[in-house]
């Protein structure tokens, strides 16, 4: 998909507002599961996003700076017996691109969607 | 974990596997272990929600199926600098191998072609040596001669015996009947620079090996013996064929071999 520079796509906009939320929550970092989750049950979504999709735009936003990652301690997941989580957050410069998104979402829809919003 | 889950969850596995395939160790790594621990949370939270083996194994397969387009696009946009770099490097070996290759190629054509060619002098340069030798001891031109031949039909060696006006004494190479003469300045050349060997078609398609040997004596001329040389022609090309055809088999070994070099990541 083509796109204007800085613009972010809806998927994009999803995961840093529930970034947002969720560090507002008490969770400043968030794993690739959770996001998928959150991102459903803000929605109403009947679906997970799909892995792919979850994780490409995971991968770009990291990548544009709106995102940082890291891996969780080994220890910790070793004594929950499951896999390391890559866990991430939402950086200044995120949280900003998610205020911009949500202003201009405000200015051009009437009624913008409570699932996608910051908190 | 039920068997529908556990296929699911391999199915989502195995295609994380074959698409981060061949992809640099970090990102490759990186995609596996996150699918692998979203799809453990996926499954712990459908035990914890007592959801259905087959509901948990369709939503596991229809993130995988929904998503795939982009699993496709990431790794088109993780491995495009390294396939990038690798044909790079890939081209620039081969060049240089298939350049050296060439070069090689072209010196043993070049080499084993003139060894042919001078092999074919051997013969008439006996003669013309053993001829120019007895003409300067005074014995008459004809006895010098070969069993005359016609020179379109007969690869064997023949004579030819010149005064030193460049006028034919004797001849035992005839073409259509007579002795086809030699092109300006041959003998003027030799009678300036000494023995000559020369290359000289007579007629269209006829190439012969030829040698001028000038002589002495009371009466002093010129030996010209040559040879035809069709076989050596044959022989040069079957070599040309071959060589070209070792040339073309080595530039696409090289290219095979250059195709597995390791590639560098940028």
């Amino acid at each position: 998909m083509r796109r204007r520079a800085g613009e972010l796509l809806p998927i994009e906009q999803a995961i840093l507002a529930a970034g947002i939320e969720l560090a507002a929550g008490g969770e400043p970092c968030f794993h690739g599961f959770a996001m998928a989750r959150h991102i459903r049950d803000a929605s109403a979504a009947r679906q997970l996003t799909a892995h792919g999709t979850l994780y490409k735009a995971l991968a770009r936003l990291e990548q544009a700076g709106l995102l940082t990652s890291s891996w969780e301690d080994p220890g910790l997941a070793e004594a929950e017996h499951r896999p390391r989580r890559r866990l991430y957050q939402v950086t200044p410069s995120g949280q900003q691109a998610a205020l911009r998104s949500t202003g201009q979402r405000a200015s051009t829809a009437p009624r913008p969607d409570p699932g996608l919003s910051p908190a | 974990m039920s068997r529908l889950q556990a296929a699911a969850a391999r199915v989502v596995a195995r295609w994380a596997r074959l698409y981060t395939a061949g992809l640099p160790a970090p990102a490759r790594d990186r995609r596996r272990e996150e699918i692998g621990a979203d799809v453990h949370e996926q499954l712990a939270e459908a035990r914890s929600r007592h959801e259905r083996p087959a509901m948990t194994a369709a939503a596991l397969l229809s993130r995988l199926a929904r998503g795939a387009v982009h699993d496709l696009s990431w790794r088109h946009q993780v491995s495009r600098p390294i396939s990038l770099a690798r044909w790079q490097a890939w081209r620039r070996w081969w060049v240089t191998g298939a350049a050296l290759i060439t070069i090689a190629a072209f010196l043993a054509w070049l080499g084993y072609g003139l060894s042919l060619r001078n092999g074919a002098d051997r013969q008439p340069l006996r003669l013309a040596a053993g001829a120019a030798g007895q003409l300067a001891s005074g014995s008459p031109p004809g006895s010098v001669l070969p069993p005359a031949i016609n020179m379109a039909s007969s690869p064997a060696p023949f004579i030819i015996v010149y005064d030193a006006r460049h006028h034919v004494l004797a001849s035992s190479g005839r073409l259509s009947g007579h002795t086809p003469g030699l092109p300006d300045g041959v003998l003027s050349w030799a009678a300036a620079h000494g023995r000559d060997r020369i290359t000289w078609q007579p007629a269209p398609g006829l190439r012969e090996a030829a040698v001028i040997q000038p002589y002495g004596g009371p009466q002093p001329g010129f030996v010209l013996a040559a040879q035809s040389l069709q076989g050596i022609s044959g022989q040069q090309r079957s070599l040309t064929w071959t060589i070209a055809a070792i040339w073309l088999a080595a530039v696409a070994i090289s290219l095979l071999m250059t195709r597995t070099l390791p590639a560098r990541t940028p």
